[in-house]
């Protein structure tokens, strides 16, 4: 076709798009504080307690409070609670709740919410996805409208951390078949509509009881295509978008980062093949420059992790862990000494689960092929990729997995992945296993603090893992939206704002 | 010619097991559910009760057996992502689907068949190359390339159209065209070759050595006869686009429609909602062929019912 035809077409089909009304910039005036956020997918359901994945968290988020809550910062503090809760004996905590609060249906939040809240979620009937967060909760009591005891089996230092991951819901209403498509919460939104397939709208919820939120609509739209979300993001559609690329932050008309809960490593079998040795495995850390990954595979938006899979936010971090440096000498001769030089090495990952997981493992690889091992990479689909992490005899000599831990506490990614017997884990170290299985239980905050820094510390000597990075989450922005992402990438809109013209 | 619908019709259901008990071994061979949907930490004994209460622990002849029973009787289950019945699924996405895939088609058809006579009338002219450019283009451009190319001009360079998601009629723009483009082409194309015969034919000759006006011959004659591949075509279009396209083109565009559907489903493993997806496309794909068969006899009573 010749030039002035192609123009031609072109203005036809401009005139066509025209012509069906524009559409695609609806919010104009920069007073308006009505913002749009593209999340990955349309949430299945509105009830806060059912499933446990980001696109129903972001939506609910808003909408449902919990007792305990955690600023942007991380720091545990009281949310629908009045303060951190007391314990009352070995297996009970009490909390005590503000007070002349309401649900955006009109049902108090009182001790009787936060009873049916607990015996819902906890009900193996209800078949809660979020069932392992609160598998040590049996039960919950009310002493008095605005005090309740919630039961454990056993001590559990870390329930004030797992009720700040259960959202409260109405005692009445949340038995009602309406609920999962109109929800009633105490937050600081509400829901105006849900166009199915189309968009979730929140308006403020006027009769909120705390600081009324500069934003007073917020619409969702979900894109799961990264692409597609970026060019919502250039074309103006969108003010915030989740998961930018690293190599997309330039294109963005703003963007934000923030260290967060992933952390890409790998998992070395200590219990059989050559790295049962613990100089292969320390080889296996000195040999890979992770400075080089984290710049380039992710633009320096990941930072070296310090030999251990905690972010600083959460506890039991280890201030004092350094990373194993990027020594390749050192590597060779420890491999030399270990007379494992040649030797053959699996290396079992997955492809597009993570961001940057294809490419993490090829480089990993390639820096340990560099040692003198033979690497044999085996990419599976997600599922047989599974099998392999599962499998407890036999276990692969390293296993490349991503760990996050929304609980920000160090129980959650230690018994799966130091502890013998976590469904991760590759080694059979006693005394690893006795640090954590006694910090599980241990109420006392600052000698559990220390059993889990010094389990960080032992399979950081060990190197039961070579630890790799600890990512960003990475935001694109509108040039009109402010906001600080938070450290439990949680989004949060009361904290978000919009520039006033 | 009863007897002819009623036997495709047979035909077509027989078809419609042989799908159901594909998908049903394939979907089991795609994976665990119950390793995918929990997160990483589940313990062991929340995977066996989440297996259990879907039933993936029983003998496979028992499941199948179930499966096929519950069909028979309009249930398709429930939705392990979704959580509700897989059906209401599918039925709330298939009215997107239809809106998206009707409108291109019919786009398709509207363009691609005056562009196929126009280029037959004269062939080797400005417009006939335009064409042959635009089909090759419509075959051999990927979907999701065009759909990306199409954002970047209309949505983030000019500004004029929605990138993703459904509401008003300028989301439907981008998703349609990207749609509809190659079936514009093929559908030309097919026409302009079938047309080109027709017009070689003896009865055009002698209609127009008759004195009967061209636009006539072209218009009513030659083009009744040409149009029956592209009748066929039209039809393979429809079930390109409703079975197959549509899961490319609604995930560029976010639309949420079967395919889009169809690939979530995927994601989260929920064989269940497969299923139901699969099966539902393979009865409209029957029902695509029956309908094209017959009107194919009512268009040209020449050809044979078998």
């Amino acid at each position: 076709m010749r030039a002035p035809r192609m123009v031609a077409v072109l203005a036809i089909l401009a005139l066509l798009a025209a012509a069906c009304g524009g559409g695609g910039n609806d919010q104009s005036g920069a007073a308006s504080s009505a913002i749009t956020i593209a999340i990955g997918a349309e949430p299945t359901t509105l009830d806060p307690q059912v499933r446990d994945d980001g696109n129903e968290r972001a939506v609910n988020d808003n909408i449902y409070e919990t007792l305990m809550a955690r600023d942007a910062a991380g720091e545990l503090q009281p949310g629908l609670a009045t303060a951190a809760p007391t314990r009352k004996g070995e297996e009970t905590w009490e909390f005590k709740l503000r007070p002349d609060i309401k649900f955006s249906n009109g049902e108090p939040f009182n001790a009787d919410a936060v009873v049916a809240s607990v015996t819902r979620v906890i009900d193996p009937k209800f078949n809660s996805e979020q069932a392992s967060f609160f598998s040590t909760i049996t039960g919950a009591t009310k002493v008095d409208d605005l005090t309740v005891n919630i039961e454990t089996k056993g001590p559990d230092p870390l329930l004030p951390s797992r009720m700040y991951w259960m959202k409260m819901v109405p005692a009445q209403y949340s038995s009602d078949a309406a609920f999962a498509d109109k929800p009633a919460g105490t937050g600081p939104y509400q829901l105006k509509e849900w166009g199915r397939g189309n968009q979730i709208v929140l308006e403020a919820n006027p009769n909120y009881w705390g600081a009324k939120p500069q934003i007073t609509q917020v619409t969702y739209k979900f894109v799961p295509e990264g692409g597609a979300r970026m060019s919502g993001l250039l074309a103006g559609e969108y003010d915030l978008i989740t998961n930018l690329l690293p190599e997309d932050v330039e294109r963005a008309p703003k963007s934000a980062h923030l260290q967060g809960l992933e952390h890409p490593m790998i998992i070395l079998n200590a219990r059989g093949s050559i790295t049962q040795d613990e100089r292969v495995r320390q080889a296996l850390n000195y040999a890979v420059d992770k400075q080089a990954l984290a710049s380039q595979l992710f633009g320096g938006l990941a930072k070296v992790d310090t030999c251990q899979i905690l972010s600083p936010q959460m506890f039991g971090y280890n201030p004092d862990l350094q990373p194993y440096a990027y020594d390749p000498a050192k590597a060779k001769s420890l491999l030399q000494e270990a007379g494992a030089v040649g030797k053959q090495i699996e290396l079992v990952g997955e492809t597009g689960r993570w961001l940057k997981d294809a490419e993490t493992i090829q480089a990993v690889a390639g820096f340990w092929q560099d040692a003198g091992l033979k690497v044999k990479v085996s990419n599976y689909d997600f599922d047989t990729y599974l099998k392999h992490l599962f499998q407890q005899p036999n276990r692969p000599d390293a296993i490349f997995v991503s760990s996050s831990n929304e609980l920000l506490d160090a129980d959650r990614q230690y018994s799966n992945y130091y502890a013998e017997g976590g469904s991760g884990t590759s080694n059979s170290d006693p005394e690893l296993k006795r640090l954590v299985t006694e910090a599980r239980t241990n109420i006392d905050e600052g000698s559990r603090l220390q059993q889990y820094q010094q389990a960080g510390k032992l399979a950081c000597d060990k190197a039961y893992f070579t630890f790799l990075l600890n990512i960003e989450d990475i935001y694109g922005m509108s040039e009109r939206l402010t906001w600080q992402p938070r450290v439990d990438a949680k989004l949060i809109v009361s904290g978000m704002s919009t520039a006033q013209s | 010619m009863g007897r002819f619908v009623v036997r495709r019709i047979a035909q077509g259901l027989l078809v419609v097991v042989g799908v159901t008990i594909m998908v049903f071994i394939f979907t089991r061979m795609v994976g665990d559910p119950a390793k995918t949907m929990l997160p990483l930490s589940a313990s062991p004994e929340e995977r066996a009760a989440f297996r259990h209460e879907l039933g993936l622990d029983r003998p496979i002849t028992e499941q199948f057996g179930d499966y096929i029973g519950d069909l028979a009787s309009g249930d398709f289950g429930t939705s392990v992502w979704q959580r509700r019945p897989a059906i209401d699924a599918v039925l709330d996405a298939l009215p997107n689907t239809f809106q998206l895939v009707l409108l291109a088609i019919a786009i398709a058809v509207v363009l691609g068949v005056p562009l196929g006579v126009l280029a037959a009338l004269r062939p080797g002219g400005a417009l006939d190359r335009t064409a042959v450019v635009l089909s090759l283009a419509g075959l051999s451009i990927p979907q999701f390339w065009l759909g990306l190319l199409l954002i970047i001009a209309f949505s983030v360079t000019l500004n004029m159209l929605p990138t993703a998601g459904m509401g008003t009629p300028a989301h439907l723009v981008l998703p349609t065209l990207t749609l509809a483009f190659p079936a514009l082409g093929r559908i030309a194309m097919i026409v302009r070759s079938s047309m080109i015969d027709e017009l070689n034919q003896q009865y055009v000759k002698t209609a127009k050595a008759k004195g009967m006006p061209r636009a006539r011959v072209v218009g009513f004659h030659a083009l009744r006869n040409a149009s029956i591949p592209a009748l066929t075509l039209t039809g393979w279009e429809l079930i390109r686009a409703l079975a197959g396209y549509s899961v490319v083109v609604e995930t560029v565009f976010a639309w949420p429609g079967i395919g889009f559907l169809a690939d979530q489903a995927l994601n989260n493993q929920d064989l269940i909602l497969l299923q139901a997806i699969v099966f539902v496309v393979a009865v409209m794909v029957v029902v695509i062929n029956v309908v094209i068969d017959v009107l194919y006899r009512a268009v040209d009573p020449r050809i044979k019912l078998v």
